[in-house]
């Protein structure tokens, strides 16, 4: 049968169920729009003159321009450190975790993905605190004066601590995964430690270490806020620029060619992670759960680790602490006396803010994770044409940096009939269609899990294809669904860079507000904003937490995920 | 040897894994360590292999003290379960995991592969992956791995029970071919008796820690010393009997039983058992003594046996096989038959001295 006779077959058979036809019709046209479309217009207007008319004109000024190749090149440069370093952190954080038996598992694992489920720049924030000019550490301590953070080390700094802990959580995965029989078996046949673990545990962790490497590189290039904190005028770099030539220089057509060059590298790392890597990780999943050897690790090693351990951890609660002591300090660097009236100033000036921030995430965050369930009931159960197509788009986002969707956004919807430049519509649509990759990786997992004889069963017994995902799959899936809704919550409540081209007078955003406080050098307040954004999130974590029991595991493989 | 788990701040979270077992193996012999899930088999495996450390007593190889030997210095070679094949190593490397950290030469390395390959049946596979493998290629790199370490003792945990069944008959009979020609002194764990059986020397009979017994496979099978032995070593029925003058009475029949060493005198209750097969069909009226007459109630052709189940009055319903099944010859449920026990197929268990207590009490 030829291509075209597979595809009408297959179109026809999808037919037999019409409720069918029509969801896959409407998630092809809803990917098109609001995927697809506005990435397109990023790139044809990177072609644009000024005037409207085609031309090579921007990409011509960006290689003169040395400071946007520097801000290529500055960006690249902190996403190679930070990956390498982030890496290396979480790994050792992992393996700790993984390998030994020290106490407190359990709240090492919380404090480590605390950085994960805060805004992205809250240790932005944290660093200029301890380290600016006026900073805890740098001014007070060290009595150093007008001591300047800002460029290289700033953001990199600020960066590590924002992502290790998603390498972490990436090569948790892996470590778990990794049968520890193979170590045993290394010691059995007369390996060492060392040696166990330089040919065994290490080369079988390598594709994970690569793939966490890539999500790091690939966050780091996204960043946003860090940047826009941290990078001051002498470090230009990608994301921040690209905004700032829109905002501030309104060049639209150089601030979309700056997106369409940002997008290279992350849309390469994104390939190679997803399409060579993925396929070399090792499983060693057997039936038999084995215990896992304490042998591999030695009484020293262990002292090691555990000292490492205390360490970050230690880290993470000073940059934290900060954020809070910060929140109840009358002027930051200069008058350490408590005080409420920062949170008085956010509740009485950003009531309005935590609304709409709440009403924004609460509503698109069901409905990305039920177009992501659907996604993945459809891709994983049946056939039709373009269905490799579907899945691709559907992710692409999670690769394409939020600067570049943000300003895709603005280019695609600022005209009749889909003119939705400052309403309540533009952000929802965004968080949607930006955070649907959770819910269809874990719903994809979840159901290549599930033998398909289950759903056969149903069907057998007498159920129609409804009733049978209803009754017998949605429940199933039912805490993937639910962990993928507390990470498209957490993700909707605290995201920043495609955002921030989105927000208008009437429906602004905590995270926005915040990066106007810092900007406007009230760290007071911005703390304080800080501090009920993440006491929102907390609380809508340990609420869902309550409800659905073993989200916490879902949690974890949700979160995995990211960046693919 | 003790081994027990948990958190010893808290002792009532504390199981017992291993109960003060103590076992000695012959040098040359191979040892199969019998029981069900959780009888502590395979963490008396994993104590020898160094992989958990016990909680008390000792472990000795020959002369020298293991317990403070790293798991690496043991050279007792451990065939997985899992078979925990290096998944990032073809064949060879896999095989040659354990020479190359000795630093062999690469001419010692390939002599010594060359050999095992052969004894293995992997010759040709050595450049295969491991998600290229069959199950039962998966099972012999597993076992190449262990004996090109030519060790001073081999272990396996239960390293058939991933293969299917015609694959498994096969593979133990290899097994044990090989384990006799090169004379490694091993240990074996399984759950599978048959298994067990045909493969050892000696068969150690585990249960929730301890040793119920041990023994040769047909030491084991013919004189079980207690009814967890008789019935985890094949089928077996049970018969309550009184002893009597130079054997028992059973439904008041006598048959001569030695009761050698039991302790057990005239009068005491006997617990007794006899294996299905130990029973003979007779045809009612051609034999000079009364057998027992009986109903089939239950028949099963089984291929080289056929199985019954007889209700004999007075006695529990008796499971009897036997031999060599002809086609028109098989009673059918319904059928009076005669049966009787074969000469020396009636053995009584030693655990029947417990039931003196009682006996006496009543």
């Amino acid at each position: 049968m030829t291509k075209f006779g597979t595809a009408k077959r297959q179109i026809e058979l999808l037919a037999r169920d019409p409720l069918l036809l029509f969801l896959v019709g409407a998630i092809f046209l809803s990917l098109a729009i609001f995927v697809a479309y506005p990435l397109v217009a990023v790139l044809s207007k990177s072609f644009q003159s000024e005037q409207g008319s085609f031309s090579l004109e921007n990409y011509v000024r960006f290689s003169q321009f040395g400071y946007l190749w520097n801000a290529l090149w500055n960006s690249v440069l902190v996403g190679v450190v930070t990956g390498i370093a982030g890496v290396l952190l979480g790994y050792a954080a992992a393996f700790t975790i993984v390998r030994t038996n020290i106490r407190f598992k359990k709240f090492l694992h919380l404090l480590f993905i605390l950085p994960i489920i805060s805004p992205p720049f809250t240790s932005a924030l944290s660093v200029l605190m301890l380290l600016g000019a006026n900073g805890l550490i740098t001014h007070k301590l060290l009595g150093i004066a007008d001591y300047n953070i800002y460029g290289f080390k700033g953001v990199m700094l600020s960066q590590v601590f924002t992502f290790a802990p998603v390498a972490y959580l990436t090569l948790r995965g892996v470590l778990d995964s990794l049968n520890p029989t193979l170590e045993d078996a290394a010691m059995n046949v007369g390996a060492g430690r060392w040696q166990t673990f330089r040919r065994v545990t290490f080369p079988l962790s390598l594709p994970g270490i690569a793939s966490a490497f890539l999500v790091v590189f690939i966050e780091s290039l996204a960043d946003f806020g860090n940047p826009l904190v941290l990078a001051g005028s002498r470090f230009p770099m990608l994301s921040t620029q690209a905004y700032l030539e829109i905002t501030g220089s309104f060049n639209l057509p150089l601030g979309a060619a700056l997106a369409v060059v940002l997008m290279l590298p992350s849309v390469t790392a994104f390939a190679v992670q997803r399409y060579y890597l993925q396929k070399r990780q090792y499983t060693t999943v057997t039936g038999k759960p084995t215990s896992s050897s304490s042998k591999l690790v030695s009484r020293n090693t262990r002292r090691v680790l555990t000292a490492f351990v205390v360490i970050f951890g230690t880290f993470i609660l000073l940059f934290y602490g900060t954020i809070i002591a910060g929140a109840f300090t009358t002027v930051w660097g200069y008058n350490y006396g408590l005080t409420l009236r920062h949170f008085i100033y956010a509740f009485g000036v950003g009531m309005d803010t935590i609304k709409d921030t709440l009403i924004v995430a609460l509503v698109s965050t069901p409905l990305s994770g039920l177009i992501g369930m659907l996604i993945a009931f459809l891709v994983v159960r049946f056939r039709f044409p373009g269905k490799g197509a579907m899945e691709f788009t559907s992710i692409l986002n999670f690769a394409v940096p939020g600067t570049v969707i943000g300003i895709g956004y603005i280019l695609a919807f600022n005209q009749p009939p889909l003119l939705l430049i400052g309403t309540l519509a533009i952000l929802v649509l965004n968080f949607v269609f930006r955070y649907v990759p959770v819910g269809i990786q874990s719903g994809i997992a979840v159901l290549r899990q599930i033998d398909p004889s289950i759903e056969e069963a149903a069907r057998n017994l007498g159920a129609d294809s409804i009733t049978t995902f209803r009754k017998v799959t949605l429940p199933l899936i039912a805490p993937a669904f639910f962990s993928g809704l507390v990470f498209a919550f957490v993700r909707a409540m605290t995201a920043i860079s495609a955002a921030i081209f989105l927000v208008s007078a009437q429906w602004n955003l905590l995270t926005v507000q915040i990066l106007n406080q810092v900007g406007s050098g009230r760290l007071g307040v911005a703390a304080a904003f800080s501090v009920i954004l993440m006491a929102i999130v907390l609380a809508a974590v340990a609420i869902i937490g309550r409800i659905v029991p073993g989200h916490e595991r879902g949690m974890r493989t949700v979160t995995i995920s990211e960046g693919f | 040897m003790l081994k027990e788990f948990g958190n010893y701040d808290d002792p009532s979270s504390l199981v017992v894994a291993v109960d003060k077992v103590s076992l000695r193996v012959e040098e040359g012999a191979l040892v199969t360590l019998l029981g069900p899930s959780g009888c502590g088999k395979t963490t008396l495996l994993r104590m020898i292999a160094g992989f958990e450390d016990p909680t008390g007593g000792d472990i000795f190889f020959g002369e020298r003290r293991m317990n403070d030997v790293a798991p690496n210095g043991r050279h007792a070679a451990m065939v997985f379960q899992s078979y925990a094949i290096f998944p990032h190593l073809d064949v060879f490397e896999n095989i040659a995991f354990g020479l190359r950290l000795q630093n062999l030469s690469a001419a010692e390395i390939r002599e010594r592969m060359a050999k095992v390959l052969e004894l293995t049946g992997l010759a040709g596979l050595e450049q295969r992956q491991p998600n290229q493998l069959s199950g039962g290629q998966q099972q012999r790199v597993a076992l190449a791995r262990a004996i090109i370490m030519e060790p001073q003792l081999l272990l396996f945990d239960e390293p058939l029970s991933n293969l299917d069944a015609k694959l498994r008959e096969q593979m133990r009979i290899e097994l044990r071919a090989l384990q006799q020609r090169l004379r490694i002194t091993s240990v074996y764990v399984t759950h599978d008796q048959s298994e067990a059986m045909s493969i050892s020397d000696r068969v150690v009979v585990m249960r929730n820690g301890r040793i119920e017994q041990e023994g040769t496979p047909i030491g084991l099978y013919s004189r079980p010393k207690n009814r967890f032995v008789a019935e985890f070593i094949g089928k077996a029925n049970f018969l309550d009997g009184r002893v009597v003058a130079g054997g028992v009475e059973i439904g008041g029949q006598h048959f001569a039983v030695d009761l050698g060493g039991s302790g057990l005198r005239g009068g005491d209750l006997a617990e007794c058992t006899i294996r299905p097969e130990g029973i003979r069909i007779l045809n009612i009226g051609s034999v000079p003594r009364t057998p027992f007459a009986g109903t089939v109630r239950r028949s099963t052709f089984l291929g080289s046996v056929v199985e019954y189940e007889v209700s004999i009055e007075g006695l529990s319903p008796l499971l009897v096989q036997a031999p060599n099944p002809l086609e028109g010859m098989i009673h059918s449920a319904g059928s009076n038959i005669a049966v009787d026990f074969a000469p020396g197929a009636l053995h009584v268990l030693a655990s029947s001295k417990k039931n003196e207590s009682d006996h006496l009490r009543h």
